[in-house]
């Protein structure tokens, strides 16, 4: 058990690295300004931070918590540590869907004029519950793909790879539905496909908050089950598990909370991977600790990756999903040479 | 009598070749009728529809083949070096690498031909050195080849993006020359890829007795008193060449160099192996040539999706042929 003090550090740095967040951008900004932008009645350099910088602050924390938890619990149930929902084909599932109830909606009525490609054919509280459907869908076939006659259980190398080649698959179809839906639109539904917090506002953020609550509920139900899983299945069984409830709806919370991510962002690569292996380096022995401290990692990661990219190159911006890319690739690859021992014991290749 | 279920296909190949290119040739804003096809594409009468003939179609549908016919043999070759079936230049991360060195050199370099070519061939070098390097303890036949391709294929795409939109350009251009198309190739870039691609697949064919040797085990290879390392080494030299020069025209256009060979081992009834390299080579090509000019094709003529590259139909379909021949090989017998 840590002490309390530990428990404290992740509120209080992400809220410190929010600030921060806040101050970073194409105008510079000054205490006062990010001050004053938090009252009332703001204008000038404060107008700024408090229309745009803190919604995108806001959402970039969400979708952080959510891709971190999320990969954090398939980390554990799939006792894969190299899963990831965006690697997954979780999020290719939930951009197809997303894009599949766009163009039936267009066939319906006519698009109106707005700046978020997502969102403007169809109400946002509908999204993440289309976007949660295309997600399960993709993690059932990957599923299927990965799972090892011989062995009777999932393959962990298998998986990704099957992820992988689905997610491909899925991101060429969506591209060609939204070709075909309207040429004008293809810029931003490619800059949502590469994950991007930008002119996400407020209303961009409260129809995922219910999923996230929901997330979190489920999470916290499913502690006890989680924590037996991350030994063998049968060890898990005998702990008094049920397996065949317990594993699909741990992968369903999981899924649910990654496509709610999608549905405000788009797949934000790799925060899922990174956000629970920080949190193991950071110390946390306990299932809990790993796992907030990784949802907490996760959302200081989108954040602080988004204010990079917001900066580089200012005043044009870099997808916040290319630069935990960047960081997130050679991560993956180090835990390739460093588990490959543990994996290969469970593929038994 | 061994001989001819390849005799068969080849001439089944050069046959669909022959009918892509002419549909290709013949359909698109000017329709030509076909009587005036050859009339128009040997001398140029001045008219819109020979411009469009002669250097629009034509220089695109070779463009196409070339590349084709480049990843397919690049793909097999990997597969051959690594001993691992599932081998193909975008999943080890070569495509990705040499995207990125081409550009790199556009951006930052300089656009001219063979400075963009260099740094392309010297991206997809690094990257396949990056792939071995995390694999190779692991054995290069597992599925860890390809999770280390995943993972340098990731990083150097992102990074890609980096390069690309850090120079202003729209994420559009950037998502559709990271998706792969043949839509506006000319004369140009037939001249670039076409001397290299020959020469590269003139060099595998050359190579043939000892990638045959090479595909056997490595105590079979040295017991025949081939230099196995060094014999590999020149054959993923010239799989990252020939990768890296369809990616330098054409993008990098992912599942060719899996497909490709695959279609042919079973589409010839003497199994993997047993095929003689010399038909197993240009076989290979030729099935990469018509899959990418097939897929060029249907960009052009599908009205769904219109305009989008040719690579999307070879993402979207060559990955489902992918997942289903990747589930045979994974359920087979332990290896």
């Amino acid at each position: 058990m840590k002490p309390a003090i530990w428990w404290l550090t992740w509120p209080a740095g992400l809220v410190l690295l929010g600030f921060a967040a806040l101050f970073l951008g194409a105008t510079g900004a000054t205490w006062p300004d990010v001050w004053t932008s938090l009252g009332a009645d703001p204008e000038g350099q404060a107008a700024i931070i408090a229309r745009y910088r803190l919604p995108r602050v806001a959402a970039g924390a969400l979708v952080g918590l959510h891709f971190g938890l999320a990969g954090a619990i398939l980390q554990v149930v799939l006792r894969n540590p190299l899963a990831d929902p965006t690697i997954f084909g979780v999020s290719g599932g939930a951009s197809m869907a997303v894009v599949l109830a766009m163009s039936a909606a267009i066939a319906v009525a006519p698009p109106s004029e707005s700046i978020n490609v997502a969102t403007n054919y169809l109400p946002l509280a509908w999204l993440p519950p289309i976007a949660l459907s295309g997600a399960l869908i993709a993690t059932a076939v990957v599923i299927a793909l990965a799972w090892d006659h011989r062995l009777g259980t999932i393959s962990p190398t298998r998986m990704v790879l099957m992820g992988v080649v689905l997610g491909a698959i899925l991101n060429a179809a969506v591209m060609a539905l939204v070709l075909s839906l309207s040429e004008s639109r293809t810029e931003l539904a490619i800059l949502w496909l590469s994950g991007s917090l930008y002119a996400r506002g407020f209303e961009n953020l409260w129809p995922a908050l219910p999923w996230t609550v929901a997330g979190v509920a489920l999470t916290l139900a499913l502690m006890p089950s989680l924590s037996a899983l991350r030994f063998d299945s049968q060890t898990a069984q005998s702990l008094g598990v049920r397996l065949k409830l317990a594993v699909p709806l741990s992968i369903a919370g999981a899924a649910a909370l990654a496509a709610s991510a999608v549905a405000v962002a788009g797949p934000v690569g790799f925060v899922g991977l990174l956000a629970p292996h920080m949190a193991g380096w950071l110390g946390g022995v306990r299932l809990g600790e790993r796992l907030w401290a990784s949802a907490a990692i996760g959302a200081g990661l989108v954040v602080a990756a988004d204010a990079l990219g917001r900066i580089v190159i200012a005043p044009a911006e870099m997808p916040v999903g290319i630069v935990t890319s960047l960081i997130g690739a050679p991560v993956f690859a180090a835990l390739l040479t460093r588990k490959y021992r543990r994996l290969h014991a469970t593929v038994g290749e | 009598m061994s001989r001819s279920p390849s005799a068969v296909l080849g001439l089944g190949l050069v046959l669909a070749l022959l009918l892509l290119s002419a549909v290709h040739l013949r359909v698109g804003a000017f329709d030509t009728p076909w009587s005036a096809l050859p009339a128009l594409l040997w001398q140029d009468d001045g008219s819109a529809a020979g411009f469009a003939l002669r250097d629009i179609r034509l220089p695109r549908l070779i463009c196409a083949m070339l590349v084709g016919a480049a990843l397919a043999v690049s793909g097999l070759l990997i597969q051959i070096v690594t001993r691992n079936p599932l081998g193909d230049p975008g999943l080890t991360g070569v495509s990705g690498g040499a995207a990125f060195g081409v550009a790199l050199a556009i951006t930052l370099l300089s656009p001219a031909v063979w400075v963009v070519l260099g740094s392309g061939v010297a991206g997809g070098a690094l990257a396949a050195v990056l792939t071995f390097a995390l694999s190779h303890h692991a054995g290069m036949r597992s599925l860890h080849l390809l999770l280390a391709g995943i993972a340098v294929s990731a990083f150097f795409i992102a990074a890609t993006g980096a390069v690309i939109i850090a120079q202003r350009s729209s994420m559009q251009t950037l998502y559709f020359w990271m998706i792969g198309g043949f839509a506006g190739k000319g004369w140009p870039e037939v001249a670039l890829i076409g001397p290299l691609t020959a020469s590269g697949l003139a060099a595998s064919l050359a190579l043939g007795p000892i990638l045959a040797v090479l595909a056997l085990d490595d105590t079979v290879a040295r017991g025949v008193g081939l230099a196995t390392g060094r014999w590999r080494l020149v054959s993923a030299a010239l799989s990252v060449l020939l990768a890296a020069g369809a990616v330098a025209i054409a993008g990098p256009i992912a599942f060719i160099g899996f497909i490709a060979p695959h279609l042919v081992r079973h589409s010839t009834p003497d199994r993997a192996g047993q095929l003689a390299m010399r038909a197993f080579l240009p076989l290979t090509a030729l099935t990469g040539a018509v899959l990418t000019s097939g897929a060029d094709l249907a960009t052009r003529l599908i009205p769904f999706g219109k305009n989008a590259p040719a690579g999307i139909w070879v993402s979207v379909f060559g990955g489902i042929l992918f997942l289903l021949l990747a589930q045979r090989m994974l359920r087979g017998p332990a290896r």
